[in-house]
């Protein structure tokens, strides 16, 4: 009876789906002249009403999230097996809070440079960058501190730190994937460690960066191997694009060939491809964590929205960049 | 030997009355995790997804009605004392066995469709008559069963074996 897990669990989260955000109110949205219009269609989805006609998006966007995970714990409770959507964030505090060692920030400042929900308390990322001891920290981020801390420290340079932590962020997804019991959380492992790779390396490569920074860039653990990776930067982007295209990636090599936000397109649609048949499952983790990456794919694309209004950003791009919805 | 008729025929009103009431209980429990769900989220859909709830329930009622007509057959309820052979003892345990076997799968069978159902009830409530067909299928087998579970007792009254 595995397989007939989390069935009350399944049945709430299959329900709130109604409430996201579909290709039609996406465009919707990029039709409205006014920042308000839009607020009042999320408002209309069921967002926070208060929030929403405060006008601000960040805001609006957090109280999302954390109605998102307060949902997933009333309903399944405390599943371990979902923290990998939670691993980035944790990595990303432990980022910020080796960096504010340097800072003057007050107390009350910090807050902003923190991201919430991840599965490690703030305050534990806090104390262990502050005491510099991070053997208080789980094993895989312990490790990434002190070689964060020590790479800052003897070389100042914190583009260096930050790329010890995303690398060892992506290596913590994978690994988190290669664990998990489900094979749609380890595709969707692998497909991130992927995405975050060829980004980075495509970056890199465009900026001629060597095979020793590459190593430090580069992750292991995806579909795409991590020295060959390495070897099709040093040529350059084409070779990357070659690269995917032995891989079985012919269409996000495709549009890498075009730019990198395509090809970050490309990534977070097979994300949603991946997720799309758990919306007719009744038990189950995936479907869980279906929502969850629904529910961030949508936050994007708010973002995004919220983003091009303010900045005048053209209709055409915009939606070249939305990328597909859930439902 | 000559009391193993007897047990044959008591293990067969064993199994009519344990394995579909088993499944029932199964399908109940797991169709009921998925109502509660629906009712948490749309009070008003209780009456619906009860309904949904209680479809792979039937299989224990068809295992009980085939229990009580062996027991009634074989003299352990109403008028009893009379001799069962072992060839007759042996032909009660088949004949249980259709809603015994059948009764168990299709409740747990028929409880993953009725939970299907309750989420398409809790997404279009609308839908509800459409919804109720799906796990009502499943339904269709375990009556299959019922009759010929019903029709084999009924024959082996009348056997003179």
């Amino acid at each position: 009876m595995a397989e007939e897990k989390y069935i009350y669990a399944v049945t709430r989260i299959h329900i709130n789906e109604q409430n996201l955000l579909t290709r039609r109110n996406l465009d919707a949205m990029i039709s409205f002249e006014s920042v308000s219009d839009c607020l009042s269609l999320l408002a209309g989805k069921g967002w926070d009403a208060k929030l929403a006609a405060g006008g601000d998006f960040e805001a609006l966007i957090n109280m999302e999230q954390e109605k998102t995970w307060a949902l997933i714990a009333e309903a399944a409770g405390d599943v371990a097996e979902l923290d990998v959507f939670r691993k980035t964030r944790d990595f990303h505090n432990l980022k910020a809070a080796i960096k504010l060692i340097f800072t003057a920030e007050p107390e009350a400042e910090r807050k902003r440079y923190y991201l919430p929900y991840g599965a490690v308390p703030v305050s534990k990322i806090e104390k262990a960058a502050e005491s510099l001891d991070f053997s208080m920290l789980p094993e895989d981020m312990a490790k990434a501190g002190k070689e964060a801390w020590e790479v800052l420290k003897d070389t100042g340079n914190g583009q260096l730190c930050e790329i010890a932590i995303d690398r060892a962020s992506l290596e913590a997804l994978a690994k988190a994937g290669e664990e998990a019991k489900s094979e749609i959380i380890s595709k969707y492992c692998r497909l991130s460690v992927d995405s975050a790779n060829v980004k980075a390396a495509a970056r890199a490569a465009k900026l001629g960066k060597d095979r020793g920074f590459l190593e430090r860039l580069i992750a292991s653990g995806g579909n795409v191997d991590k020295g060959s990776l390495e070897s099709a930067a040093l040529a350059g982007v084409s070779e990357i694009v070659a690269l995917l295209r032995r891989c079985g990636m012919a269409k996000g090599a495709q549009a890498l060939e075009e730019s990198t936000a395509l090809f970050e397109r490309w990534a977070g649609d097979e994300a949603i491809r991946l997720m799309q048949p758990m919306r007719t499952r009744i038990s189950g983790i995936e479907p869980l964590a279906a929502f969850i990456l629904a529910r961030e794919n949508e936050m994007r694309q708010v973002r995004l929205i919220a983003s091009a209004k303010v900045n005048r950003l053209s209709e055409g791009v915009l939606k070249e960049r939305l990328g597909l919805t859930y439902v | 030997m000559d009391s193993l008729g007897i047990v044959f025929a008591v293990l067969g009103v064993a199994v009519a009355a344990f394995l579909p009431g088993w499944g029932s209980a199964v399908g109940v429990g797991l169709a009921g995790q998925s109502a509660s769900a629906a009712v948490s989220e749309e009070p008003t859909l209780f009456s619906k997804v009860l309904i949904l709830q209680l479809l792979p329930g039937t299989q224990g009622i068809y295992g009980l009605l085939i229990a009580f007509l062996a027991m009634s057959s074989i003299g352990l309820i109403g008028s009893g004392g009379a001799y069962i052979s072992l060839a007759k003892g042996i032909a009660y345990f088949g004949a249980c066995l259709p809603i015994g076997v059948v009764g168990l799968i299709s409740a747990i069978s028929q409880a993953r469709v009725s939970i299907s159902s309750i989420n398409l009830v809790a997404k279009r409530p609308d839908q509800f008559g459409k919804a109720m067909l799906f796990p009502a299928m499943v339904e269709t087998y375990a009556i299959l069963s019922l009759l010929v579970s019903l029709l084999a007792i009924i024959g082996v009254n009348s056997l003179q074996i």
